[in-house]
């Protein structure tokens, strides 16, 4: 394993830590107001922010190893090459619009720590919840570049991307 | 150029760019900001481009798509499909098709705690046709079986579908699990009936299955499937009665799965941490999606289609059922060649306001959309389902399964057309639970 994929594997274990928090703030808060009758203070907001960090944290890798969906109903009518081909320019898109996504992400995030706003109920600022959205943009824009360099050193003869022979980019959970 | 015709051409760019295999989320993104920077500037384009991810931290009610998410992939690995295969066995017991016939049984259970018509189709495969295979039943009906019952995973609350589609038409996502609970049921007794009338037509089909020896073993059976029972209770049964919201009931759930699996020593800690990987990977690539449709729904706000589309069918002057009939034509051709998720985000915010201005409920209209897309899933050339059960099964050839799924798409149909007469099948139950 090299080392962004490392970074990125941590950074999806993160994203695991704060889905199994988002269950269990839910859990407790069910239970106070089931037992106590009463409300845990900011827990909506902390599962807004685990949600955030749920996907934007393991949003890299999932660039890295190509998982986006992708519809791949032409392969059969076409020759290797211009499958290749295909497969280039898709990578090329999807990573210069990552990166454009890194970077645009940027300004209004900085912006949070210069106006100060709060959250209503735990009145911490709203740069943590920018926190996670612009690592997991940035990280998520050099994975796409990695992935479409991987596509575009990628000489087999079928066409095939690297990592995923083939067929659907999708996960059985796609829908 | 008029806005609306930029709006209308987008939504050909985004298929085309699909068709050319750029991933869905990037077509979305992609269109939805240089189209927004031809409407207005670029410097609002890319301001939106920025801005729009952090919309999901505004979105609480997002939450309950992981955590089904996660409620799915533990019980997949707590081996209750399994469970619920063996339970729906028993029911069906002594009829010529009963594998078949619990394979479509076991898919519509699963659906109910899984919210995934892919998962549901990828695990009961696993399970289902190798058991027909061996007992000598016909590949087209084993395959055709699976990857159609696979489908009522997005009918079936839960169903990640229904949430994103309630998030799209802001419309309550309990309302819609409950509108989707007897559609779900119709639709797997429809399977059920399109296998009977199969193996009664054709019995070289399937063969006839045994009796239980006694009434004890096949109750003891028919009860494998409490787990699934005590899941779908405590989760969709606590949105129905109110006691939770969807959130809660899919953290209660979690929890719920974890523990069974755990008290019956059926999962561990590695379990739990797969389980976990593969549903925040799934997440991410789903709520990508879903963000970037939110920067083309931007956009085709600025366009003015949707409500230009109103004021056009309007003018025509057709009555609402051969608007609707249009639609559906036009969903089950989209069907043919995009996924499920993107033909929802792409669609409904152009044609809710047009739905909705004929009078039809924005609530019913989602289960027929779903319905819709669910029919997607097995129609060739890019039936997903289809996809998912060759990978595991690559001896079962692709036109094999196209021809399989064949006498299962009369179920959909037959559901439309009831769907279109009798509307209170999906708006009887949220009437009755929510007024």
């Amino acid at each position: 394993m090299n080392v962004l994929t490392r970074v990125l594997a941590a950074l999806r274990s993160i994203a695991a830590v704060a889905l199994l928090a988002m269950m269990l703030v839910t859990i407790v808060d069910v239970t106070m107001r089931s037992v106590l009758g009463e409300l845990v203070l900011g827990a909506v907001e902390l599962v807004q922010f685990a949600l955030v960090a749920t996907v934007y944290l393991a949003l890299p890798e999932t660039l890295l190893r190509g998982e986006h969906i992708t519809v791949d109903v032409i392969d059969q009518a076409l020759s290797p090459a211009a499958l290749r081909r295909l497969r280039r320019i898709a990578a090329l898109a999807t990573a210069v619009f990552v990166v454009a996504l890194a970077w645009r992400t940027i300004p209004p995030a900085l912006d949070t720590i210069r106006i100060g706003d709060l959250t209503t109920d735990l009145g911490i600022s709203l740069f943590w919840y920018w926190l996670p959205l612009m690592i997991g943009a940035v990280a998520g824009a050099v994975a796409a570049v990695v992935y479409a360099a991987r596509v575009y050193a990628d000489r087999s003869t079928d066409g095939s991307a690297p990592q995923r022979a083939g067929g659907h980019a999708a996960d059985p959970r796609d829908d | 150029m008029a806005t609306e015709w930029i709006g209308a051409l987008s939504i050909i760019a985004i298929v085309a760019l699909v068709l050319l295999r750029i991933p869905v989320a990037i077509a979305m993104g992609l269109v939805g900001t240089i189209g927004y920077a031809i409407v207005d500037d670029w410097s609002a384009a890319l301001n939106r481009l920025g801005n729009t991810p952090f919309e999901l931290a505004e979105g609480y009610s997002f939450s309950v798509v992981p955590l089904f998410l996660l409620m799915g992939a533990v019980a997949a690995r707590s081996g209750m499909s399994g469970d619920l295969f063996r339970s729906a066995n028993a029911l069906f017991a002594g009829r010529r098709g009963t594998v078949a016939m619990a394979a479509v049984g076991a898919c519509a259970g699963f659906g109910a705690i899984c919210g995934s018509s892919l998962a549901t189709a990828a695990t009961m495969s696993r399970i289902a046709i190798p058991e027909m295979r061996r007992l000598g039943y016909d590949e087209r009906l084993a395959a055709g079986a699976v990857a159609s019952g696979g489908t009522l995973g997005i009918l079936i609350p839960p169903s990640v579908i229904l949430i994103v589609y309630a998030v799209i038409a802001q419309e309550s996502v309990a309302l819609l699990f409950a509108a989707g609970l007897i559609p779900g049921l119709v639709l797997t007794a429809l399977h059920v009936v399109v296998i009977w009338a199969l193996v009664t037509r054709r019995p070289e089909l399937a063969p006839a299955s045994d009796r239980y020896p006694h009434w004890r073993e096949r109750l003891r059976d028919i009860a494998a499937m409490w787990q699934m029972l005590v899941l779908f209770v405590i989760s969709v049964g606590g949105i129905y009665v109110g006691i939770f919201s969807p959130t809660e009931a899919a953290a209660v759930g979690c929890l719920g799965a974890i523990a069974l699996g755990f008290a019956t020593r059926r999962i561990g800690i590695r379990a739990i941490r797969e389980s976990l990987g593969e549903t925040v990977r799934t997440t991410a690539v789903l709520f990508f999606i879903v963000i970037m449709a939110f920067i083309y729904a931007y956009f085709l706000v600025l366009t003015r289609l949707p409500q230009s589309l109103v004021e056009f069918v309007t003018a025509l002057g057709w009555s609402p059922l051969a608007v609707m009939l249009l639609v559906i034509a036009f969903y089950l051709v989209l069907g043919c060649f995009l996924d499920a998720i993107g033909m929802i985000l792409i669609t409904v915010p152009v044609f809710l306001p047009m739905i909705m201005g004929l009078g039809y409920d924005p609530v019913w209209f989602g289960i027929l959309v779903v319905l819709v897309v669910e029919i997607g899933l097995i129609t060739p050339p890019v039936g997903m389902n289809l996809f998912v059960i060759r990978a595991q099964q690559s001896e079962i050839s692709i036109a094999t399964l196209y021809r399989g799924v064949l006498p299962f798409l009369s179920a959909g149909a037959i559901l439309i057309a009831l769907l279109l007469a009798f509307p209170q099948i999906a708006l009887w139950l949220p009437r009755v639970l929510y007024g």
